[in-house]
């Protein structure tokens, strides 16, 4: 237990040379906080459409709760339809029929054309909406993961200058100095919670309940401390170890649908998709949500178990490398 | 000059020898690209648009993120040591830093444009009627990226917070330039927002040429990267200090 503290207190003290990127990476998370509050606030429209008249006397259609429509006289170049600016070019013809230019598919060039006519008609929406607590800890993953990297530096350096060793064979308990870099990264998920804490206080509409939020942080908290302790075991480089886990937790996250969710109807990918960690936690997250999260009880409980399998296969290995070989 | 290149080779085959490194700017952005460009497949009539988007919109991504490469070949531990003997040697500073940043950016170049050779036939993908243009469009991005790199080192002095830091910036530009998802389409504000962001201007440049073989960006691009990378290999000039090694 005094290898604890001593082990949490020492990090601490070499936290301050570091303070500068640990505030910025924080600030960073409270950002994505706000973003996500932000976007699940937006309007979402089927499509923004380009329409391109000469004449400005017809009575052209316009904007609705659907359709974003902007009136213009020239065609924007082919650019801006692959950047997505606009979903469908529509060129409005003499008798009054449109000519509709999209990169989509063919059902939606229809559906354009019927919104076109009839503004007001109502189109079911596929998907499933996405809420705001939901948004957050999606947008919040990545960076909550990315942090633990670097939040872990204190065990990297002590393993590339060779400290290990010496704690090691030194009395100091092994579990108790691992434990303590673990409750380290946890303690500086904090300013993330306090700041959903914050915002929930002044009345903004977060979601979840901050019980549930300080479950899901620390799920999240957790997984990223096992993955980021698995790579700076096996890789010798600190620098090295948060490149690659910068780059999986990037990919991960993305594929896990953290920032957006993809409709892709392709059954062996999905299966692939469903084996993540940050997956399975997405879809916790929706079923919390819809007030169902109990009977997917699984899906979180896969998650910790992932992350117990990571770290206790580091701890062992760990214990082989250093331990026994004293 | 012959003392330079001794320097520039070693420090050539130290970054293509890092698996670490080539395996981030290859096997990872061909991942990323091809994850992306088949999700998102969904949404197209042709499957060609969605990899378009993302090829180019990954190069530039993976073009920036060179700066951490650059960072990496600077100032990593078994470097400082050898760089600290450089320095007292009748070298002088100036080839550190400045072989650091010609290698780092010969090594970025080259991969890069080996994905681009490997990718664009396989997904049917072309970067605009004449890709010498494109690709000449890359280099001074390349190049400014890998000065950056090496600038944020000579400020900062420590290599973690500066890949750190670097890799976080980058990041959020990236996202609010629209390169894993455009955010044109989702309202003013944010719309906004995504043109304030670098990587945006440097994403209409590239597809400007790529769809529309349009060149109306690419000399400011071109005179711009250059501009910048003068700049920030004149700041490493100034902030790169021979104490920072002791």
């Amino acid at each position: 237990m005094r290898t604890f503290l001593n082990v949490l207190k020492n990090n601490y003290l070499r936290t301050i040379p570091r303070l500068a990127p640990t505030i910025l990476m924080t600030a960073i998370t409270l950002l994505t906080i706000i973003l996500a509050v932000y976007v699940t606030g937006l309007q979402q429209v089927k499509g923004h459409v380009a329409l391109i008249t000469q004449s400005g006397t017809m009575s052209l259609p316009k904007s609705s709760k659907q359709l974003d429509i902007t009136v213009l006289s020239q065609k924007p170049p082919h650019s801006d339809l692959v950047k997505q600016k606009y979903d469908a070019y529509v060129s409005v013809n003499s008798n009054g029929s449109y000519d509709i230019e999209t990169l989509h598919s063919n059902d939606y060039k229809n559906m354009i054309a019927f919104l076109l006519k009839n503004p007001d008609a109502h189109f079911e929406d596929s998907t499933t909406e996405r809420g705001t607590g939901v948004n957050i800890i999606g947008f919040m993953m990545m960076f909550l993961l990315m942090i633990a990297f670097s939040n872990l530096f204190a065990f990297a350096d002590d393993k590339e200058q060779g400290q290990l060793h010496r704690i090691a064979a030194s009395p100091a308990s092994f579990g108790w100095y691992l434990a303590a870099h673990c409750a380290y990264c946890l303690s500086l998920l904090l300013p993330a919670f306090l700041m959903l804490a914050v915002l929930k206080w002044c009345g903004w509409n977060i979601g979840f309940s901050l019980l549930q939020y300080a479950g899901l942080v620390a799920v999240l908290g957790f997984l990223g401390i096992s993955l980021a302790l698995l790579l700076h075991t096996f890789i010798k480089k600190p620098d090295n170890a948060n490149m690659l886990g910068n780059s999986v937790t990037v990919l991960t996250s993305v594929l896990a649908g953290g920032f957006y969710s993809f409709s892709k109807n392709n059954s062996v990918l999905d299966k692939i998709i469903k084996l993540l960690p940050q997956k399975e936690l997405m879809d916790f997250a929706m079923h919390l949500q819809n007030g169902d999260g109990g009977q997917h009880i699984w899906s979180i409980i896969y998650v910790v178990g992932f992350s117990l399998m990571l770290i206790s296969f580091s701890c062992t290995s760990l214990h082989r490398m250093y331990v026994k070989k004293v | 000059m012959h003392r330079f290149l001794v320097i520039f080779k070693m420090d050539m085959i130290n970054l293509f020898k890092s698996p670490v490194l080539v395996g981030y700017n290859t096997v990872f952005a061909a991942l990323l690209i091809l994850i992306m460009g088949f999700l998102s497949s969904g949404n197209y009539a042709d499957i060609k648009d969605a990899y378009e988007y993302y090829v180019v919109s990954f190069i530039i991504y993976g073009m920036l993120n060179g700066a951490m490469t650059a960072s990496n070949c600077f100032m990593e531990r078994d470097i400082k040591r050898p760089n600290l003997r450089i320095i007292y040697s009748p070298v002088g500073a100036f080839p550190i830093y400045f072989s650091k940043i010609l290698s780092s950016f010969i090594f970025d170049y080259s991969l890069h444009l080996l994905l681009l050779l490997i990718l664009c036939p396989m997904l049917h993908v072309s970067l605009g009627s004449n890709p010498v243009y494109f690709i000449l469009l890359m280099a001074p991005i390349e190049f400014a990226a890998a000065a950056l790199g090496i600038f944020f080192c000579c400020i900062f002095q420590c290599e973690e917070t500066t890949s750190m830091l670097l890799s976080n910036v980058i990041s959020i530009l990236c996202f609010l330039g629209g390169t894993f998802f455009s955010l044109d389409s989702m309202g003013s504000t944010i719309a906004f927002a995504s043109r304030l962001s670098p990587v945006k201007w440097l994403n209409d440049a590239f597809f400007a040429i790529v769809c529309d073989n349009s060149l109306a960006y690419f000399w400011p691009v071109l005179i711009g990267g250059t501009v910048v990378s003068a700049l920030l290999v004149l700041g490493c000039r100034l902030f790169f200090r021979t104490e920072d090694y002791l």
